[in-house]
């Protein structure tokens, strides 16, 4: 989860696994996107340390038109290099600079922007910093590592922030209960097993992942060319997803792997949670690589879906009634992950992108930033910003969609509905891991975990 | 002239570049036959990656750079069948 290794095909290709997305609205009229790979990185993963695959084509894809199909593209090519041909070690000595001689496993990428037939590189060679080992090899790791592979580009007609590096994952969510029966500790005594309540266990709460973010002006991402200022306006919500590709052909000889053919998309990522939660097991390695123009053919698994009729056995004696009795297609969750909410539903808001159904991460870029504290229920909290409007770092999308499958929204669509008294109440109990942290400046992302610092 | 099945698969002998699998594709086994121009040649330095993808209708995908090209060839299939199922054996 969100998706981490959430298909049988890609969690046995970490390297190209999507994460988790986020997209959010940014100072000076920007948006920043963030597309994470490399699950569940043990920090003191050497010696070979986890980096990026110069073999996957990683892409971050923008909708502003309601097709479900890519207006603008951002492709990221990495290129992995041994500068010391002679030692085993990933540096040789402190790693002080992004430069530093000591540091032998460097890589670097190229950025790409397609829009149409039109292809731009928006930059070359641009440095990934060394992932973070400890204090003796990566000293002063944000400042003078981290920070200095953020770049400003000022090229194809706008300016565009960039990074690609290792980042703490700042996804929380309790797997080793929740895939336990549906186990949410906090509830655990009203389960069908049931024993004493407990708290949730983030079971990401010392990994990193491997980040791409971008922050780019909202005028470069609308179909407009403009900063739409009505949150009404149809043509204020762009959808958005991540991929990763590989050639369809691999070959291994001598040691050696080279790839060849077109692109093959093997992994995905619009809505948290989509293939991991809602897609049939056999199904999953099929939706990975299917465009989200195509997500028809698995809207019947978002109109009925599996765990809302799960919820009311693995809690027993009365605990979901109403959605027991549930039995109508479930048009919020049709709403919420594959066309946007229409005009209408929630005062004030909407992030409708059209009739086509798509799992796209929507986001009205009308909408400002909030100011102050944020609920960590995003739009269900009253933050119009918060998911399922794009999605911030902190928003607790298990929590959301856990208590939006549970009935809590079908009440929007059907005024009629009574939603359960758990499901306003479900969560894994994962939100408040005080290790967690993020950072008040692009990439957002926190600092990686230190491979020296994590178990000891 | 290798005409293993793992000499066609990995090292498209017959074949130079993206070029030449489009000449292939119109011109059947003349171009097959012709000798490959220093070009052409110099077009092998990438891997060139040729399968099978419907023996029944005898039609290939070859694979190279970041590009597929399919055509059909009842012959070709039926010489790679017959090579291959003698390696099998």
């Amino acid at each position: 989860m969100s998706s981490h290794r959430e298909a049988p095909s890609i969690s046995k290709d970490p390297v190209a696994d999507n994460t988790d997305l986020y997209a959010f609205r940014t100072p000076s009229e920007t948006v920043t996107i963030i597309a994470n790979f490399l699950p569940s990185q043990a920090p003191n993963g050497g010696p070979n340390f986890y980096e990026f695959d110069d073999e996957v084509l990683y892409e971050i894809h923008v909708d502003n038109n309601g097709d479900a199909l890519d207006d603008v593209t951002f492709q990221f090519r990495f290129k992995t290099v041994n500068t010391n041909p002679n030692t085993f070690l990933y540096n040789t000595g402190q790693i002080d600079t992004l430069d530093s001689q000591a540091w032998n496993r460097r890589q670097t990428y190229t950025l790409t922007r397609v829009i149409g037939d039109q292809t731009v590189q928006l930059g070359t060679n641009l440095p990934c910093p060394p992932v973070n080992i400890g204090p003796r090899s990566t000293p002063n790791y944000e400042a003078a590592l981290a920070s200095e592979a953020v770049k400003t580009l000022n090229t194809g007609g706008s300016t565009t922030t960039v990074f690609a590096g290792q980042r703490a994952d700042p996804f929380f969510v309790d797997l080793g209960s929740i895939f336990d029966l549906g186990t949410l500790r906090p509830f655990q005594d009203l389960h069908l097993l049931a024993t004493a309540a407990a708290d949730g266990v983030d079971a990401l709460a010392q990994s990193n992942v491997h980040t791409i973010a971008i922050q780019v002006p909202i005028a470069s991402l609308t179909k407009s060319g403009q900063v739409p200022i009505d949150v009404m306006d149809p043509g204020a919500t762009i959808g958005i997803y991540a991929s990763a590709s590989r050639q369809r052909n691999l070959q291994i000889k001598n040691g050696r792997r080279q790839s060849v053919g077109p692109w093959e998309q093997v992994s995905r990522l619009g809505n948290p949670l989509f293939n991991e939660v809602l897609v049939p097991l056999a199904r999953k390695d099929e939706w990975n690589a299917t465009k989200p123009v195509n997500d028809a053919s698995f809207a019947r698994y978002v109109l009925q879906p599996e765990l809302a009729k799960l919820l009311p056995v693995l809690y027993p004696n009365n605990v979901f009634p109403n959605l027991a009795q549930l039995t109508a297609d479930r048009a919020d969750l049709a709403a919420i992950l594959l066309t946007g909410i229409p005009t209408g539903v929630v005062p004030g808001f909407q992030n409708y992108t059209g009739q086509v159904q798509a799992d796209l991460l929507r986001l009205n870029v009308a909408v400002p930033a909030s100011t102050g504290s944020q609920s960590p229920f995003g739009l269900l909290g009253g933050d119009l910003d918060g998911y399922p409007n794009g999605r911030r770092l902190a928003d607790d999308v298990t929590t959301i969609e856990l208590r939006a499958v549970a009935g809590v929204t079908y009440q929007l669509v059907m005024p009629d509905y009574a939603p359960d008294g758990a499901a306003t109440l479900i969560e894994d109990g994962t939100r408040d891991n005080p290790g967690r942290t993020l950072l008040g400046r692009f990439p957002y992302v926190g600092t990686p975990y230190s491979g020296y610092d994590v178990g000891s | 002239m290798d005409i293993s099945r793992r000499g066609l698969l990995g090292g498209g002998a017959a074949l130079a570049g993206v070029g030449a699998v489009t000449a292939l594709t119109q011109g059947g086994a003349s171009v097959l036959a012709a000798p490959l121009t220093a070009a052409e040649l110099e077009a092998l330095d990438i891997p060139v990656i040729l399968s099978v993808t419907d023996a029944k209708r005898g039609t290939l995908e070859v694979l190279i750079g970041e590009q597929a090209v399919e055509f059909t060839d009842r012959s070709l299939v039926a010489k790679l069948a017959r090579v291959a199922r003698k390696e099998a054996v």
